[in-house]
């Protein structure tokens, strides 16, 4: 019964379609304030989007100018390049590293006489700074001025260090000025030896070093009866496919080879009444690479086939953005094409590919990786691109793999496309 | 409504939105008067209703004539409890048993629908907006609860007090629910 009064009181009730009797209302006033509400909820709506793409915009800009904002000048002069020094990269690292693992590479001599390393400080030399001077935005500087202030300006560095140019540069990543993040490889210098990485290629025991060894290349039988057999060292002075831990090839390491022609009788065999012939100097093989850094890892890859001459597993930090350099050097002499050279992280290319110069300086290599979501370890390496048909000798050394701070890299994105 | 209507509205068409609101103001106006009692309260009601509606509309799947009249009224009765809410008209009901829900029946057949109108004016907020909520909306105790912030008992008693009201009002005017 309720019910169903209920439901005919809310029929009743709701059919009711005009103002209750004794009530007047000014419908247009009503309409009128409901277009300026509309119109006022629109204005906080625009302002809102407005202040939302405001923020936004600036967000963009300011990353934009701390990704992009110590952007490499379009000119750098040759000269100012040339100012660009491998002991100033190397010892703004050791610099930055201080607290964990700074010493002075050991000489030579005294690491074959003692086998132990001494852990010195290197000095430190405050003028191997690198400096960035950016243009301000308000103020336009004249020609000059702003063709100074878009140079990098590099102090040079001592005399003792011979330059160092790297296809870094190129890269716009100068390893120089890497933020200070902690290096993750161990051992990238190579003076604690074969220790801490892998390779492809075979590990030459540092006292067993072949230096080299003669090799029969023709026998021929001379007018007398007697056979001449020529037989000249093996060009390199590491097998091919081998690599050794060297902090130099010094001339007792290296010392010349001759072309010896043998003579013996008609026998065939070789026996004690063969006589010795004359021979021929034949060139060094290797050379050490410039400037001398102490240990390194040379490695002849030889039509070997093989691709990683350094790699090794790191831990990393997910979402993070890390640099990876080293420097590389032809040291053969009688190299036609050293050979190419790329770093991977994962088997991926993260950088340019350094094609080595006759020359025997040392030449940077630099690219940056920035690890997944869920990622913590990875594989870094440095690989062959193309293995040239013989001599390719090469040397390797200060690897480093640091994290790079959020903002603190400059590099344009599409300097990086490979 | 017409769905073309609707359709129109939802582009921006200030004179389609106009006609919505020419069809609709009188009878969304008897929606808000009924809850707020007061004139301007529910002109207010009524404005605001209508802006959101106009705002809402593109989210709005026409299904009928009638599942749309009832979403518009939907909002402008939401409207009207923001109002009693500010007011804070719920907020002095104290928590009650809601028993004894057999009495007062509203003989509404003997009464012209403007009487009833009225009588459901006369009624105290509390009393009046969940009368409204539960016999006119059709809301149950426990919707009605939520809306409010009372318990479904409180609803139910405030519902049976309402009820007892209007009989006495109608007893007044010398109408009995004998029949």
């Amino acid at each position: 019964m309720k019910n169903k009064m209920d439901a005919l009181l809310r029929e009743k009730i709701n059919n009711l379609d005009t103002v209750p009797p004794g009530l007047t209302r000014d419908n247009e006033a009503g309409w009128e304030k409901i277009k300026k509400n509309q119109k006022a909820i629109a204005g906080k709506t625009d302002f809102v989007k407005k202040a939302a793409w405001g923020i936004i915009l600036a967000a963009v800009l300011t990353e934009a100018f701390l990704f992009y904002g110590f952007e490499k000048p379009e000119e750098v002069k040759k000269e100012e390049r040339g100012t660009y020094s491998s002991p100033a990269t190397e010892k703004t690292e050791m610099q930055l590293e201080q607290t964990t693992a700074v010493y002075a590479k050991p000489d030579s001599k005294e690491r074959k006489t003692t086998q132990e390393k001494t852990v010195t400080p290197r000095p430190v030399q405050s003028d191997t700074s690198m400096k960035i001077i950016v243009p301000t935005a308000t103020v336009k500087p004249s020609a000059d001025k702003q063709k100074e202030a878009n140079t990098i300006k590099v102090p040079k560095a001592p005399a003792r260090y011979p330059s160092l140019i790297g296809n870094a540069w190129e890269e716009g990543f100068r390893p120089a000025m890497a933020p200070q993040g902690k290096n993750l490889v161990q051992n990238g210098t190579f003076e604690e030896g074969n220790v801490g990485f892998k390779s492809d290629f075979r590990f030459l025991p540092h006292e067993d070093f072949v230096v080299g060894y003669t090799q029969i290349v023709s026998v021929s039988t001379q007018i007398n009866g007697s056979q001449q057999v020529i037989a000249i060292p093996q060009i390199s002075p590491i097998i091919a496919g081998s690599y050794i831990i060297t902090d130099g090839f010094s001339h007792q390491k290296n010392r010349q080879f001759y072309s010896t022609t043998i003579y013996h009788d008609s026998s065939g065999f070789l026996s004690p009444s063969d006589s010795l012939g004359s021979s021929i100097p034949i060139v060094q093989t290797a050379v050490n690479p410039v400037p001398s850094m102490g240990s390194f890892l040379a490695v002849n890859i030889n039509i070997s086939g093989k691709q990683r001459i350094w790699y090794n597993s790191i831990s990393v930090k997910p979402n993070t953005t890390y640099s990876f350099s080293c420097i590389l050097a032809n040291v053969s002499t009688q190299s036609s094409n050293p050979g190419a050279f790329k770093l991977c992280v994962n088997g991926e290319k993260v950088s340019k590919t350094l094609d080595l110069p006759l020359t025997n300086e040392w030449r940077s290599l630099s690219g940056m990786f920035t690890s997944g979501r869920y990622q913590t370890t990875i594989e870094i390496s440095i690989e062959d691109i193309q293995s040239p048909i013989f001599n390719n000798l090469v040397a390797l050394d200060n690897i480093i793999f640091k994290e790079i701070p959020p903002g603190e890299f400059r590099k344009k994105k599409e300097r990086f496309s490979k | 409504v017409d769905e073309s209507l609707i359709i129109l509205c939802k582009r921006g068409d200030e004179k389609a939105q106009r006609e919505l609101y020419d069809k609709f103001s009188g009878k969304m106006f008897r929606v808000c008067y009924r809850y707020l009692q007061n004139q301007m309260d529910a002109e207010d009601a009524l404005i605001n209703g209508f802006v959101k509606i106009f705002q809402g509309l593109n989210n709005l799947e026409y299904r009928s004539k009638e599942a749309a009249e009832g979403w518009m009224k939907k909002i402008m009765v939401n409207e009207c409890l923001m109002f009693l809410r500010k007011k804070k008209t719920f907020s002095g009901i104290s928590e009650e048993t809601g028993n004894d829900m057999e009495s007062a029946v509203i003989p509404v057949d003997d009464l012209e629908v403007e009487e009833i109108y009225a009588m459901i004016l006369k009624l105290p907020d509390g009393y009046r907006t969940i009368f409204n909520l539960y016999v006119i909306e059709g809301y149950n105790h426990r919707e009605i609860g939520a809306q409010l912030g009372i318990s479904e008992n409180t609803s139910k008693s405030q519902l049976h007090k309402a009820r007892i009201m209007l009989q006495k009002l109608l007893t007044q005017k010398g109408i009995t629910n004998e029949k």
